[in-house]
């Protein structure tokens, strides 16, 4: 049996040392001479900010030349991991900030493919709130770029054509599902047949119902000292489905897809959609010009003053510890998280600066979502300080089942203790 | 004289150098083979005994524990389940399909090219794309619930209910390559001697004792071929069920493709999802081999 282990080692470094030959050399450089190319990778929701990066990066810093790969999330995960299990990962790579994810910085970081930013310029300027995810026993490891909120998107020209106010109590909420139902619309659309997007309802939730009047609750989690299904976690999936059975999503919500979902917000068949603030730039897209939005949180219970929303660190980048290029990477992640970068970064993707940006003009539309980061009311998404990605999967999966009807929102939890027991892996 | 000569090789004692002479022609193919599927797959299945999570340079031997969490794993016992469920209902609804379509087209009847060419055209298309097609078809204002809507049915949502998910998914794929079973059963169909159909018509068999008599039993071999390709397909099927419903909703069309893709590689448990593939690997492996020895025994039996 020993054997067989030596033999599979040996085989699988064999593999791996006659990969990494085999690739090519993406992250070269001519070294002194001062022209390098420095390979970025990022994922397809952050298109809109590759080209306009590259431009800027290049003008400033002539000689230098970006070279990006963009890919889907899942595409992404699989590609990058086994990139840089086998050393050919690109220089700079989009890494989620926290843990809980495939691609998430503790995961990869643990494994120790990623360089060490702590004496970087920006790392000092983090914001505490988001101190936590980009940082690991006081090292950072990830620069920061963008702060994404999930919200309440809503067609308020639809809204205000049917006379509706957006809601800012649970009552309230129930009563807008009412009248949208009774004017054959549905308040919100609802993509459940997408698994990522079942996640966003309880998201919105848990910071009113669970982390702001609890802010220690995922260090309990951590310490062993809470579950979900001993929480209030039990009252936002309750909530979901009470949501459901109200009629405030449309038809066939469990069939829905993102695309679709946002189409029916666009058109105004639904008046609103929980989603990312990213989002919105889609549904503008499919909406007739001139349509107007508003990003709004999520109302959890009749005290609108403790409303909360999530908010979390969006696009984050590490550089590749075996990038051999690794002095251009550097330079160019100080770049993206500098107040000029993150200013054309954030603009691009319709996004606001994880680090505060002096020069930066958000779009009106975000408002409130910003009023609500700069007050301190928002809490981190929930998966970044899960200890394994599977607890978030099973989330996704549980949540279809309670939306069918087949599983109880009690069991629902237990079955994403049981992931989360399971540790880090 | 010229001529003579090779024809006095093959009878005489070089036939067997001849023939020992051709084995060489299979070493370039045969090392590639090696090199590419047979070495890695090899390596691969070694680290299902690890616990290796696709990223750490360490791994440690942990013997058969993958397994055994697999056995004692009711999701993956439901994905074998399903993976089980999609292989025969393809394959029985198929070859049935395609078996019919053959026959149609290959009668006298007047636009049976045109028609050829329509339904084997889903099966030129990737997978992928058809997934997404469908998704859209079968969605909940698609073009489906519309035609049902014609008939006063309400609409179902028929890739967002658990019950009708994995049905739903089979027509689909049943959609996409019966057209494909089709082609390999006409061509069958094409060579089957003339005379002999028009002498069983002289004799008086009708359209059904025709074809259960003459022309079912010469249909054997490209029944086994359609047979083996549809379960293999069957037993491995992803994109589609990736693309149209993720595994969902609940799990309730999770296969094992799916279901070991997302163990490798959201999950972090590279040697788990390793270990769901090699017991994939053995389960096609036993049931198209089981199938190719009873049907091999079937077409002797029926020359």
């Amino acid at each position: 049996m020993r054997y067989k282990v030596v033999g599979a080692l040996a085989a699988s470094t064999l593999l791996v040392a006659g990969l990494a030959a085999c690739s090519n050399d993406t992250g070269s450089s001519s070294g002194s001479g001062g022209s390098s190319t420095v390979t970025w990778a990022l994922l397809t929701s952050e298109k809109p900010a590759a080209d306009l990066v590259k431009a800027a990066y290049e003008k400033a810093n002539p000689g230098v030349t970006i070279n990006y790969t963009i890919s889907d999330v899942d595409n992404y995960q699989t590609t990058t991991r086994t990139q840089l299990s086998s050393g050919t990962a690109p220089d700079v790579i989009y890494t989620w900030a926290g843990d809980g994810n495939p691609m998430a910085m503790t995961v990869v970081q643990k494994a120790g493919l990623i360089v060490d930013l702590s004496n970087e310029p920006f790392a000092s300027k983090i914001p505490s709130g988001i101190a936590p995810v980009t940082s690991i026993d006081g090292k950072t490891y990830v620069a920061p770029i963008t702060f994404s909120g999930i919200g309440a998107a809503y067609n308020q020209t639809a809204m205000d054509a049917a006379g509706l106010k957006a809601p800012t109590t649970w009552t309230e909420l129930l009563a807008f599902c009412g009248s949208a139902k009774s004017m054959g619309k549905s308040a919100f659309a609802l993509a459940a047949g997408t698994p990522w997007n079942t996640q966003l309802i309880p998201y919105a939730l848990t910071p009113t119902l669970v982390y702001g009047p609890n802010p220690d609750f995922a260090a309990q989690m951590s310490a062993g000292k809470a579950t979900f299904a001993d929480s209030e976690w039990k009252t936002a999936f309750d909530k979901y489905k009470q949501m459901q059975d109200a009629g405030c999503f449309q038809d066939g919500d469990l069939g829905t897809s993102y695309e679709d979902a946002l189409k029916l917000v666009a058109t105004g068949d639904a008046f609103g959609s929980v989603q990312v603030n990213s989002s919105i730039a889609a549904m503008q897209q499919d909406a007739a010009s001139g349509t107007q939005f508003s990003y709004l949180p999520m109302p959890a219970n009749d005290d609108a003053t403790s409303t909360r929303m999530a908010g979390a660190v969006g696009a984050s980048y590490a550089v590749n510890a075996a990038s051999k290029n690794k002095d251009a990477a550097i330079k160019f992640v100080d770049w993206l998280a500098s107040d000029e970068g993150s200013t054309v970064y954030a603009t691009a993707v319709a996004g606001i600066p994880a680090i505060p940006s002096t020069t930066f003009k958000a779009d009106p539309l975000l408002a409130t979502f910003i009023k609500y980061q700069t007050d301190g009311k928002t809490d981190p998404f929930m998966d970044q300080l899960w200890p394994n990605s599977k607890v978030q999967q099973v989330h996704f999966e549980v949540l279809q089942q309670l939306l069918a009807g087949t599983l109880s929102s009690e069991d629902a939890l237990k079955q994403m203790d049981a992931a989360y027991a399971e540790g880090e892996g | 004289m010229a001529l003579d000569r090779p024809v006095r090789r093959r009878k005489g004692g070089i036939d067997l150098n001849h023939r020992r002479g051709l084995w060489l022609f299979l070493v370039p193919a045969a090392a590639i083979y090696i090199f590419i599927v047979l070495y890695p797959s090899i390596q691969g299945a070694a680290l299902s005994f690890t616990d290796w999570n696709g990223l750490d340079p360490v791994k440690n031997f942990i013997g058969f524990d993958n397994y055994v969490k697999l056995f004692h794993d009711p999701k993956a016992l439901a994905s074998v389940w399903h993976t089980l469920i999609i292989a025969f209902t393809i394959t029985i609804v198929q070859n049935l399909v395609g078996l019919l379509l053959a026959l149609g087209v290959n009668s006298k009847i007047k636009s049976r090219n045109v028609l050829r060419v329509v339904f084997f055209a889903p099966a030129v298309i990737t997978p992928v794309a058809t997934g997404y097609l469908w998704q859209n078809l079968l969605g909940q204002k698609g073009a489906v619930n519309e035609f049902f809507g014609f008939f006063g049915i309400p609409p179902v949502t028929w890739l967002g209910n658990q019950s009708t998910a994995i049905w739903a998914i089979c027509v689909v794929i049943i959609w996409q390559f019966a057209g494909y079973s089709m082609v390999i059963f006409l061509a069958n169909l094409q060579g089957i001697p003339q005379e002999v159909i028009e002498a069983s018509m002289v004799d008086g068999a009708g359209p059904i004792r025709r074809f259960w008599s003459i022309i079912r039993p010469e249909l054997a071999p490209s029944l086994t071929i359609n047979l083996m390709l549809s379960i293999i397909g069957g037993l491995k099927i992803f994109d589609q069920v990736w693309v149209m419903t993720g595994g969902g909703p609940g799990g309730s069309t999770e296969t094992m493709s799916t279901f070991l893709y997302k163990n490798a590689f959201q999950f972090g448990d590279f040697a788990y999802g390793i270990a769901i593939a090699v017991v994939l690997a053995i389960l096609v492996g036993i049931i198209s081999g089981g199938q190719f020895v009873i049907l091999g025994r079937q077409n002797r039996g029926s020359k």
